[in-house]
């Protein structure tokens, strides 16, 4: 008995090609009708934001903690380029400016790990600090608020958990501004 | 060791891995021969404290918050005139002692083996003898300090000093005039966290 390989070969390129249509056309299909069900919030609008220093609230975070995260915060937020300005917590240019936000952080949990024993067992060590970041405008009102935690799991110095931080928070201000 | 000889010299598979485990065994010894120099600094380190505390003018890191000196900058730290001085081989940095609203020091530790370099070397170590590495670490102080810019903007400024010296600049703000909520202690003893 021969086999008609060669005939064959056409067939079975075009019922291939029509699956992978189908399967192309189903895919946009479900992502579209995603989009249709979650609406999208408004994009919110500022020309300036003035960034508060953390409160640390009952937690004992050390001063080079708190500082790292305020400085990274500030440096993040400028590079998102959202906004007009960017003024530090207690500038007196910011006080007459009208759309200005002010970004709150509130410390929720800290633990304070050790590059020594994260580098020896790989499984802890582990630094992270967990805060709230609330955007408020000029009336008080919250218009935005987020949780993001900062973690440095494996490599890296301690105060990087508050780049990470400061990184989700931009992330935030990328998406909502 | 007659045995052995005829073992590694055998083209006989068993013998082959028992030259390849002697060869891991030397590149092992060979590591811990180079290590033995990189570890003795610390130790170095540890016994030199005192005269380190009178002269602070050594290599200082500049972690971050000091306007136009980028991140993780090395440099010397000095009290100089009015103002607390960074300065490093291509830039440099003041901050004012009269807009120094705080000033608290730490205690800390620092990997010898650590970056982008450290990486490699430990990654280059067989059988996970990397991990050997990251126990050497040499103690470390962080002097943190607040102050406030020309518009009255918030900011902070992080340093990494070697041990001890952390405290005596600490002690030479305070002395002329920067504002601390918690005083400076004595060299050795560790100032108590807000």
């Amino acid at each position: 008995m021969k086999i008609r390989t060669g005939a064959a070969f056409p067939t079975v390129l075009t019922i291939a090609a029509i699956c992978v249509g189908l399967a192309l056309a189903g895919s946009l299909l479900a992502q579209t009708s995603n989009v249709t069900t979650t609406p999208v919030p408004p994009k919110l609008h500022a020309s300036a934001i003035q960034i508060e220093v953390m409160d640390p609230g009952d937690l004992a975070i050390p001063p080079d903690f708190r500082i790292a995260e305020y400085e990274y915060l500030v440096e993040q937020v400028v590079k998102t380029g959202k906004f007009q300005k960017v003024y530090r917590s207690g500038d007196k240019r910011a006080e007459g400016v009208a759309d200005l936000v002010v970004l709150r952080t509130t410390a929720e949990s800290f633990k304070k790990g050790s590059e020594k024993a994260r580098e020896v067992t790989t499984v802890g060590g582990w630094t992270s600090i967990k805060l709230k970041a609330q955007f408020v405008d000029r009336s008080g009102k919250v218009v935005l608020e987020r949780e993001a935690e900062g973690k440095v799991r494996f490599f890296g110095g301690n105060l990087n958990a508050c780049y990470d931080f400061a990184k989700k928070v931009a992330g935030f201000v990328a998406e909502s501004y | 060791m007659k045995t052995l000889v005829t073992k590694v010299n055998s083209p006989h598979p068993n013998g082959r891995r028992l030259e390849m485990r002697l060869g891991a065994g030397a590149i092992l010894v060979a590591a811990a021969l180079l290590l033995l120099p990189a570890a003795m600094p610390v130790f170095a380190q540890q016994a030199a404290q005192p005269a380190a505390q009178a002269s602070p003018d050594t290599s200082v890191e500049c972690v971050i918050g000091l306007q136009h000196v980028k991140h993780h900058t090395h440099g010397a730290l000095t009290v100089e005139g009015d103002a607390l001085h960074f300065a490093a081989e291509k830039t440099k940095g003041d901050i004012s002692i009269a807009s120094i609203t705080d000033v608290f020091t730490g205690k800390d530790s620092k990997q010898v083996f650590s970056g982008v370099g450290g990486a490699i070397v430990k990654a280059g170590v067989p059988y996970e003898g990397g991990r050997v590495l990251s126990l050497f670490s040499r103690a470390t102080e962080v002097l943190t300090v607040e102050y406030r810019d020309a518009d009255n903007g918030y900011r902070g400024a992080i340093f990494v000093l070697p041990k001890g010296q952390a405290t005596v600049i600490k002690r030479q703000l305070v002395a002329k005039g920067a504002k601390a909520s918690i005083p400076p202690e004595e060299p050795g003893k560790e100032e108590k966290k807000p």
